[in-house]
């Protein structure tokens, strides 16, 4: 028997692999969709596809403060997200009388009238969170799971290397013409070794900013050490409270957390508090009048440059302690801004400014390379082809796998017959079905409700139907014909996505007017049609695709 | 011969047998085994998490900072010990290696005042 650390790396990358590869393509799949999730949006919301190139630049004393007042008299805090490119309209959050649960509502940033309701969940409420929560939400158990694929994903690229026997020699060698496993396992080096550090940092940096949920009890770990005289320091906070919370800690820390990033920990909210300069400041019960906004942000942005403030929050809008937060935009840099500048909401006089640490900053770094929230579009393309890349590095992995196994015991096996329907689930398997969800969300049109099931709802339902329907093809496939099913129903799922995806543009056309012409040279709107390019791209690469294991189908039934 | 192929037979339908339970039990054994070692290589990362926190803490970084670096380290440190832990073949090796470190990363954390 085989022994020594490069041969427990082998084992260790084949079984982390193969057990995790397919939650890692999934994903890995929606991270990257996420990188034009606003776009995405776009093309979901039509009501939101609004130009913002001849919007003029909205007064928040003029506009939005009595846009607020009228909406609501009594709020304790509002928060107004401005128009930017790429989220062309005005955001207003707001709670009532009835409830503290903020309201948000979106509004023309020209007409400020309010736009119709979104009933879709969007790439921004649907794609996204399944990519780092997989919409489990109770308990956080899809962010664990993410969480123990994306270790496993380090171990996968570590053990990868270390198993990489000609590193330098196969990085040049691309077979793709010779034969598909030769070509399949050349990509799989070629993607492995290129896409490395994209890899590597987009999966540590991933892991790092949910940190509060992977290593929860950190923050109450240091805390514990603080004396009285460290913790008055820290927040002013005074000794007998601090033995409170304590208590608290001990109390609260076996309760189950509801939001992620925020459990009920007094230590974690302090964190998070002081971290990151969220702090809710609290009402005097003194009436005051909102002093003007707008010179506010005149001066923040004569300093930091044009659009440096994306939005303004307003905590006591009507009492004299009120503060008003302005929150700087990341537009500018990589790393994401956590700083804020505060005013007094009666004076507007300057109040204490929220400036990360320089170790946060590192963290803000990392968690801004991961969002991508920067304004630079070149460099969100290479996220994407970064993004697709590590998608073809995983599935040539799975395929590795499985096409030596095809090829020995012609599939007959039960794992071997199992894995071929487990590749296909995970890479075709939710390519279909984010097809679907896109189709669903034109055949829809912006419906409330369908067959008395909300439309937001039914689209989930509709992805997830159309990816356990694309499951049960494969195992009716390859039920049928073990030898060369799985082959079969590849290229069926192929034909499958290149449909919906040409569907999907077309719908767009007959539902919002909205065709490529026109997005593209009549009224220029760059967010759907790169959406439309994207899927008529997918539509012809499927269609290849198709073609290609169809020939290989004949090959293999004349063999 | 006949009887002599029928002895034969049953003999190689009873080893089958038995080699097919043997793997299974194998299987479900290296399953747990991966499973409990994963779980105990989290507790030691997240035990030197709560060290090297502390210490941070003590050393004079702020608190909030110190939880930062020490949160970010632990995702270097938990893929370095899983990847130590099944660096050997040998199984039983694996579990003393493992449950020593674990002990030792509790042990530590005690003593530090950061076992929460």
């Amino acid at each position: 028997m085989k022994t020594g650390f490069r041969f427990s790396m082998s084992a260790l990358h084949t079984w982390a692999g193969l057990l995790l590869s397919g939650l890692l393509f999934a994903i890995f799949w929606t991270g990257t969709l996420s990188v034009f999730d606003k776009e995405i949006d776009r093309w979901m919301m039509p009501q939101t596809r609004i130009n913002m190139d001849t919007a003029p630049k909205l007064s928040v004393d003029r506009d939005i403060v009595p846009l607020l007042n009228s909406l609501s008299e009594s709020a304790t805090a509002w928060s107004i997200v401005l128009p930017s490119e790429r989220k062309p309209f005005l955001g207003l959050g707001y709670d009532t009388k009835e409830s503290h649960i903020a309201k948000r509502n979106s509004f023309h940033p020209v007409t400020l009238d309010q736009l119709p309701a979104s009933n879709t969940r969007g790439a921004s409420r649907f794609i996204y969170p399944f990519h780092h929560n997989l919409t489990l939400r109770k308990s956080n158990i899809g962010a664990w799971l993410v969480g123990i694929a994306s270790i496993g994903m380090l171990c996968l690229l570590v053990s990868g290397i270390v198993i990489h026997r000609r590193l330098f020699t196969d990085f040049f060698s691309f077979r793709v013409w010779r034969s598909f496993s030769r070509g399949n396992l050349d990509a799989h080096n070629l993607t492995g070794v290129l896409l490395f550090p994209f890899t590597l940092v987009i999966t540590l940096s991933g892991l790092m900013i949910a940190h509060l949920i992977y290593f929860p009890k950190a923050p109450d770990a240091v805390y514990e050490q603080m004396h009285p005289q460290s913790a008055a320091h820290t927040q002013k906070t005074p000794a007998k409270e601090i033995t409170s919370l304590r208590q608290k800690i001990d109390n609260k820390s076996k309760t189950p957390k509801a939001r992620e990033g925020a459990g009920n920990s007094p230590a974690r909210r302090r964190f998070i508090g002081e971290s990151q300069g969220r702090v809710t400041p609290k009402a005097s019960g003194e009436f005051a009048t909102i002093t003007s906004i707008d010179p506010l942000i005149t001066a923040t942005e004569e300093e930091l440059g044009r659009g440096a403030v994306y939005m303004v929050r307003v905590s006591n809008p009507a009492d004299a302690e009120g503060v008003i937060a302005l929150r700087l935009s990341s537009d500018k840099s990589v790393a994401q801004n956590m700083d804020n500048r505060r005013f007094s909401v009666a004076t507007g006089a300057d109040l204490d400014h929220f400036e990360s640490s320089s170790v946060t900053n590192v963290f803000n770094f990392l968690a801004g390379m991961h969002y991508v929230q920067f304004d630079h579009w070149p460099l969100r393309w290479f996220y994407f082809i970064a993004g697709l890349g590590a998608c073809v590095l995983i599935a040539t992995g799975l395929l590795h796998w499985t096409q030596a196994r095809n090829q020995k015991h012609d599939g007959t096996r039960f794992s071997i017959s199992f894995m071929n329907v487990h590749n296909l689930s995970a890479v075709m398997g939710i390519i279909v079905a984010t097809g679907a969800f896109l189709v669903a969300n034109r055949l829809f049109n912006n419906s409330v409700h369908f067959a008395g099931v909300l439309v937001p709802d039914l689209e989930v339902y509709v992805f997830f139907s159309v990816w356990m329907c694309c499951v049960l093809h494969g195992v009716i496939r390859v039920l049928i014909n073990k030898r060369s099913g799985y082959i079969k129903a590849w290229g069926e799922q192929c034909w499958a996505i290149a449909f919906i995806a040409i569907s999907a543009v077309v719908l767009n056309w007959l539902t919002t007017g909205d065709h490529l012409i026109k997005t593209l040279f009549k009224d220029t709107y760059w967010p759907v049609a790169t959406i439309d390019l994207l899927l008529i791209s997918s539509a012809a690469i499927a269609i290849f695709a198709a073609r290609k294991l169809s020939a290989n189908l004949k090959l293999n039934i004349g063999r | 011969m006949v009887v002599k192929d029928s002895v034969i037979t049953d003999l190689n339908n009873r080893v089958k047998h038995t080699m097919a339970v043997y793997k299974w039990l194998y299987s479900i054994s290296m399953v747990l085994h991966s499973i409990v070692i994963c779980l105990l290589c989290y507790i030691s990362s997240s035990q030197l998490v709560n060290i090297t926190g502390t210490v941070l803490f003590h050393l004079g970084m702020a608190w909030t900072d110190a939880v930062v670096v020490a949160s970010m380290t632990g995702f270097i440190y938990l893929p370095v010990i899983l990847m130590w832990a099944f660096s050997r073949g040998n199984t039983l090796l694996t579990w003393v290696k493992v449950i020593c470190f674990t002990g030792i990363t509790l042990v530590t954390a005690w003593l530090a005042g950061a076992l929460v």
